[in-house]
């Protein structure tokens, strides 16, 4: 994607790029414009006065103890994908058009991953702090969990049950929306107190 | 600990980041899964609960029945309906048609999980058919159905009216008549909530033009109607208006349009005040009294339109909060709101053509490897056999053939049937494609070209321009729908349809009763208009479930239903 000699002005941004080094130790590199969606690089560049381009070309590569190169992979790829996006602007949110392209290899990105993938990809988009992805995993492990019963949500999440037995019923019965209507909760004490009282009285 | 996968481990912020595209139900199921996910559904479904109470942005949804049908319920206007929170679902009792020719008896629930209609088969004997009755909630498995009235007679009848109070028992899906000592009024339209055992009526009317300005009250366990002694001043009667139940002995009138009988009531004028009603539950005998309430900031263009709607006001009340939602016209300048909307047509047309054009694309494609085999075959090249055994072909006996193009469609999901007949020496197509929405594509198309003439067995270019006439039509139906709209022969245009299609839509108006006994105003605060919303419309019921609002029936302004049920969920963004 760098190497691409098209226009000057552009092939110069695009040729700044930074290091990062994966768990495995692995290099990769990024483009300055994607790298500036990750929160964390953002910071660090910030830190340690990456803020010239002169400076990220000697920079020495960061390392992301927590990252797996397969995860980085996808992550360059999905930052290389979106640095030319617009930040989203929550004020004019009907006027943001999603490009559509840009959605269709969104959706293909996240078909190609597995359960596995997509949960470390989470995780590493996590702690690079990229919203966007983030948003877009939380959206695609939402829809898979839609509509599915609590064994079906396991076996495609791989989720081992942890809850001893009490535990167990103890969340099904506790019901967390309480009663919406607190007067109808009087009711129902009125209606116990008026059906205590006769046979209390006889 | 080591061997438990991935997922036990997913920090609490992503676990939260997930549920925030998740409904209710699915955040429940997700919790019984393991401790980390359980710990934090719970958490999420007490913030949900709590923005409920206070979070101001909702979201539109349309719910469409997921098969092509359109199920019968969708274009019912005036239904009671009523929330059950310990079945999760809306009941639906009775309503009436577009032109009020035929009213209805029947149950329906809806169920708030999985968001699709079925019909309740009630035992016992049934209400009388009718629309602009109330159903309102009496302990939890009890619902009691009043009121209403009958399908419009013929010109010099009058449609009845009903006085009969139902039981619905939830539990044993059974009704039963309550046999009453003295005979109640015959309402519809009316206000009805039940407190304190007892079912409180007020405005609707007695008869076609004739306002009830009198509050009854209907004591349930001993089955008596009284009458009130009201001190001091008394609100007028009202249509459609609601009760809300602030505290024990206390209830706010809200909304509703006043009966005028020399001239139509202003706009705006139908709800300038809301009143609260106070009695002492434990006398029902003694003086009870009204107060009035001033409204600022809600907003409805057709108030005139509006006098019929049932229960245009949706409450709930959680932690001693009680919040009112109410459906009116965007105060915002129109201008902005039809930039808004020319924009999403356009990008529905967009969708349209290019739908259009992959459709035409995959057939002209099937047609011409089809043609070239029939020209094959015709010229002993091929085998014949193998070739007319294709599953996709089939000649007609009328010397045409059936071509069936399924797959074709590459979005498509569901199967559907699409018809093409031409009609001899018309040229004209005819077509019968029952296509709901952009939402429900369909998969499997049939395309069945039948032609008089024996000789003519093979489709020419005439054929291709007839078939993607129809696939035209098709859309421009499916777009017609997609509004709701009754369906006419489309002519111009897709622009010009969509510029027909373009409805004013509803914004969603929100206010907080919960000090309203200390203040003398009650403040609506209207909601940015949502591009999904339903269009403007009257006679549409509209009540809080959990954590969701659900509008249901309605019709538009020129008289046409809405069609379909549009669902309000929070906003959990940000």
């Amino acid at each position: 994607m760098a190497d691409g000699p098209s226009g000057a002005k552009k092939c110069r941004d695009d040729d700044v790029l930074f290091r990062v080094k994966s768990k495995e130790d692995r290099e990769y590199t990024l483009s300055k414009k994607a790298a500036q969606l990750s929160g964390t690089i953002h910071h660090y560049s910030e830190n340690y006065g990456l803020d010239n381009d002169e400076a990220i070309m000697k920079m020495e590569p960061m390392s992301l103890l927590e990252v797996s190169s397969e995860s980085l992979h996808h992550i360059i790829r999905w930052c290389e994908q979106h640095r030319n996006c617009p930040i989203w602007e929550e004020e004019k949110w009907w006027q943001n058009e999603r490009d559509a392209e840009l959605t269709k290899w969104e959706d293909e990105f996240m078909a190609e991953m597995t359960s596995e993938t997509l949960y470390n990809l989470f995780l590493a988009a996590n702690f690079l702090d990229i919203k966007c992805l983030l948003d877009k995993c939380a959206q695609s492990v939402a829809d898979m969990i839609k509509g599915k019963s609590v064994d079906e949500i396991r076996e495609i999440w791989m989720l081992e049950n942890d809850f001893t037995p009490e535990e167990e019923e103890k969340i099904k019965n506790e019901n967390p929306w309480e009663a919406i209507l607190r007067y109808q909760e009087q009711l129902e004490k009125e209606k116990e107190e008026q059906a205590s009282q006769p046979a209390a009285s006889s | 600990m080591d061997e438990l996968p991935v997922g036990n481990f997913l920090p609490d912020v992503i676990i939260c980041q997930i549920f925030k595209y998740l409904r209710l139900i699915d955040i429940q199921n997700a919790s019984l899964t393991c401790k980390a996910w359980g710990r934090n559904g719970t958490a999420t479904i007490r913030r949900l609960q709590d923005s409920f109470m206070y979070k101001k942005r909702f979201l539109w949804q349309r719910i469409v029945h997921p098969s092509n049908i359109r199920h019968p319920i969708e274009d019912r206007i005036d239904s009671a309906m009523c929330f059950s929170p310990s079945m999760n679902s809306v009941y639906l009792f009775g309503g009436t048609n577009l032109r009020r020719v035929a009213a209805f008896n029947d149950m329906f629930r809806f169920d708030m999980d999985r968001l699709c209609w079925s019909r309740v088969i009630t035992k016992h004997s049934i209400p009388q058919p009718k629309g602009q009755a109330t159903m309102t909630r009496w302990g939890s498995n009890c619902m009691v159905v009043y009121g209403g009235n009958g399908p419009k007679p013929p010109s010099f009848a009058t449609s009845p009216f009903h006085s009969e109070v139902y039981l619905y028992y939830i539990d044993e899906a059974s009704w039963t008549l309550m046999s009453t000592t003295n005979e109640g009024p015959r309402l519809s339209g009316h206000a009805a909530i039940v407190m304190h055992d007892h079912l409180i009526v007020f405005g609707g009317r007695l008869a076609e033009q004739v306002a009830n300005h009198t509050l009854y009250a209907f004591d349930l366990k001993k089955a008596i109607w009284k009458m009130p002694k009201i001190q001091g001043v008394a609100p007028n009667g009202r249509y459609g208006a609601t009760f809300v139940p602030i505290t024990s002995g206390k209830l706010l009138l809200a909304n509703g349009v006043p009966f005028l009988k020399d001239r139509q009531p202003e706009p705006n004028e139908m709800a300038n005040s809301n009143w609260i009603l106070s009695f002492n539950p434990e006398d029902f005998d003694g003086p009870w009294t009204w107060t009035k309430k001033l409204v600022h900031g809600l907003k409805c263009d057709d108030t005139e339109e509006m006098r019929n709607s049932c229960s245009a006001v949706a409450w709930w009340e959680y932690n001693g909060r009680i919040r009112l939602a109410s459906l009116g016209t965007s105060p915002k300048p129109q201008t902005s709101r039809d930039t808004l909307f020319a924009k999403e047509y356009k990008n529905i047309e967009d969708e349209m053509r290019r739908l259009f054009n992959e459709m035409k694309a995959n057939l002209e494609r099937c047609f011409r490897e089809r043609i070239e085999k029939l020209k094959r075959i015709r010229e002993g090249l091929a085998k014949s056999d193998d070739e007319l055994l294709d599953p996709n072909l089939s000649f007609l006996s009328s010397g045409g053939y059936r071509l069936n193009v399924s797959n074709l469609w590459n979005r498509a999901q569901e199967a559907k049937m699409m018809e093409v007949n031409r009609e001899e020496g018309l040229g004209l197509c005819k077509l019968d494609a029952r296509m709901r929405s952009i939402e429900t594509r369909s998969a499997q198309t049939t395309i069945s070209v039948v032609r008089e003439s024996k000789e003519a067995c093979l489709l020419d270019d005439t054929d291709l321009a007839d078939i993607v006439r129809a696939i035209r039509q098709s859309i421009n139906s499916l777009q017609l729908d997609y509004y709701s709209k009754p369906f006419e022969p489309p002519e111009g245009s897709l622009r010009f349809l969509l510029r027909r299609a373009c409805l004013p839509r509803f914004s969603l108006f929100l206010a907080d009763v919960t000090n309203i006994l200390k203040e003398d105003t009650l403040v609506w605060e209207a909601q940015p208009i949502e591009m999904r919303a339903s269009p403007l419309s009257n006679r549409f019921s509209f009540l809080a479930a959990k954590g969701e609002l659900l509008l249901h029936g309605g019709i538009t302004g020129n008289e046409s239903c809405v069609g379909g049920a549009y669902l309000l969920s929070l906003d959990r963004e940000g």
